[in-house]
């Protein structure tokens, strides 16, 4: 297993590599002179040359290349043509947000889905009802979700601010415009690992044995569901982060995804250079994480 | 008919009513969506509009006829290009093996280890907005999850009796790939192809939300919602309706993409 682990752990690095490349590739490939969208139209011919010496762009592509992993592999991701400021302290000052975003939603998609998905598993009068609920919740694009309950929770009924509000509160509506695919897929997943789990052998004689129903499903049944839905959270977070950046548009929330989008609008390419590869380490970091948490769950991978 | 059967039957006949109305529309409601009348901007439903009119007084009945056709357009062609061009990367890949593969292989791993719809976004800023370009950038989302799956199919059918007859009777690789991997791949193919195009039109209209994707005054169902979110309070109906068109076709791709999983699943 250390063994396995190991071997991942190489084998991304040349995916990093290739990624830093292909984005690398991507940014240059953008239209206009980035010292240009620096300095401004005003600038002059002779400042445009020396801000292009020091950004370096007028090397070659090899040498800007290798100059961009020099930097990031010393923790530098690079500076924003808007602000001035590192793109990692802008980063780190938007990801409370984000992180809060995404760590409610999945809890709240977690508790909702897996709960219904046991529930309807064990009760099969439910599966009907709940999976026709499953299909409407899959099908909301999350942009429209957002919007409909803006208008009728703080439009219509004043419960809580439309967008841009401040603390808690204004979080709410957000989670659920992003909890509700999630949870619709979690519950699917759910029931049809849990219907296979109830069937199992092993249940029956745990059941044949007298234990109480919670301990039933609580202790036999759950743990053996945990595995494919680990990977499936896992897997995820991807889809969770891109839903944040719609949600956090539609919500004009100041997180990660939606300095995204700015960035890209305002073609400030070092930050979507630099945020897009650091969102992309995490996320390898976090499959990582996800592998190693199924030795917590599953004692039989440990030998 | 069972349940499944009752799915794909559903499924079906929702999008059956989308593409017949993003195509026959045009035809029978000739009213422009391009046509301005500032007068009557923001109106509620009239016998001239009967879904009323947007923000520059143009008819939102016509505008989500054309929308639709222009989103639905996308996400096939979206799909289409990118299901075509992963379906011969992992066949090739699955198939000829060696560097290729290895090559192949790590293209695929690197594009999905951006999640998928930062990939488009990337894509989709370093080309200009138009419909062809969002339908790239929808493709080269797609094209990974194709690769996966059918490189994976590849080196499954690489081990049946039937190719390696074939290439003892001296086939040549490029006529067995033609002749019988594509074929034994193409009810996958289909599945593959159904179930994507409910992410494909997620992520083309989520991308035209962000204002990525056609510019106005075309008219495209994301688009809409993003001019429509100005008016939410006095013109709600602009952000409901395209809202609606959008969720329909979901639900019926993914009604659909659900039944065939199954009937796949049961083997029959």
């Amino acid at each position: 297993m250390l063994h396995y682990l190991l071997r991942r752990i190489v084998h991304t690095i040349p995916v990093l590599f290739g990624l830093s490349l292909l984005i690398f590739l991507l940014m240059r490939a953008l239209p206009g002179d980035p010292a240009l969208l620096y300095a401004g139209l005003e600038a002059t011919e002779a400042e445009l040359s020396d801000l292009r010496e020091r950004m370096g762009v007028n090397k070659s592509l090899l040498e800007q290349y290798l100059a961009f992993i020099e930097s990031v592999l010393h923790g530098d991701f690079g500076t924003s043509l808007r602000s001035g400021r590192p793109v990692i302290v802008e980063l780190a000052m938007r990801l409370p947000i984000t992180v809060e975003l995404a760590l409610f939603s999945l809890l709240g998609a977690g508790l909702l889905g897996i709960g219904l998905g046991i529930a309807a598993a064990i009760h099969p009068k439910l599966v009907t009802p709940l999976y026709l609920l499953s299909t409407i919740g899959l099908s909301l694009p999350v942009y429209w979700l957002g919007l409909l309950l803006i208008l009728f929770f703080s439009l219509r009924l004043g419960w809580f601010p439309p967008a841009g509000g401040l603390g808690r509160s204004s979080l709410i509506l957000p989670v659920l415009t992003l909890t509700t695919s999630t949870a619709a897929t979690l519950f699917r997943l759910t029931l049809t690992e849990y219907q296979a789990v109830t069937a199992a052998d092993y249940m029956r004689t745990a059941k044949a044995k007298g234990i109480s129903n919670l301990r039933l499903h609580g202790k036999h049944g759950l743990r053996n569901t945990l595995i494919p839905l680990m990977t499936f959270i896992g897997l995820e977070f991807g889809n969770l982060f891109g839903g944040a950046v719609l949600t956090e548009s539609v919500f004009a929330l100041n997180g990660i995804g939606r300095y995204l989008v700015t960035s890209v609008i305002q073609r400030d390419y070092p930050v979507v250079q630099g945020a897009v590869l650091l969102i992309c380490s995490v996320f390898i970091l976090i499959h990582l994480v996800v592998d190693l948490i199924y030795l917590a769950i599953d004692p039989r991978l440990r030998r | 008919m069972t349940k499944r059967n009752r799915q794909t039957f559903i499924g079906l006949l929702l999008l059956g009513t989308m593409v017949t109305v993003a195509l026959l529309g045009p035809v029978l409601y000739r009213i422009s969506p391009f046509e301005q009348d500032l007068r009557r901007s923001l109106e509620g439903p009239s016998p001239d509009h009967p879904l009323g009119t947007d923000e520059l007084g143009r008819d939102l009945l016509s505008r989500i006829i054309h929308g639709l056709g222009i989103t639905l357009l996308i996400s096939f062609s979206g799909v289409f290009l990118g299901g075509a061009a992963g379906s011969l990367l992992g066949l090739t890949a699955g198939y000829f093996g060696g560097w290729w593969d290895h090559f192949a292989t790590g293209c695929t791993e690197v594009l999905m280890a951006i999640p998928g719809f930062l990939l488009a976004l990337v894509i989709a800023i370093t080309l200009k907005s138009s419909p062809l370009n969002l339908s790239l950038a929808v493709a080269i989302f797609t094209l990974p999850g194709f690769a996966r799956i059918l490189r994976a199919k590849a080196l499954e059918l690489r081990e049946q009796e039937y190719v390696i007859a074939a290439g003892a009777l001296g086939a040549r690789r490029r006529q067995i790939l033609r002749w019988h991997l594509l074929p034994n791949s193409l009810p996958l193919l289909y599945t593959l192809f159904v179930q994507r195009l409910s992410s494909a039109l997620l992520t083309a209209s989520g991308l035209s939300f962000l204002g990525l994707g056609p510019q106005p005054p075309l008219p495209e169902l994301g688009s809409m919602l993003n001019t429509g979110r100005e008016y939410l309070w006095v013109a709600p109906h602009l952000c409901i309706l395209p809202g609606i068109a959008i969720t329909l076709c979901i639900i019926g791709f993914n009604l659909l993409g659900n039944g065939l999983q199954r009937t796949k699943a049961n083997g029959n």
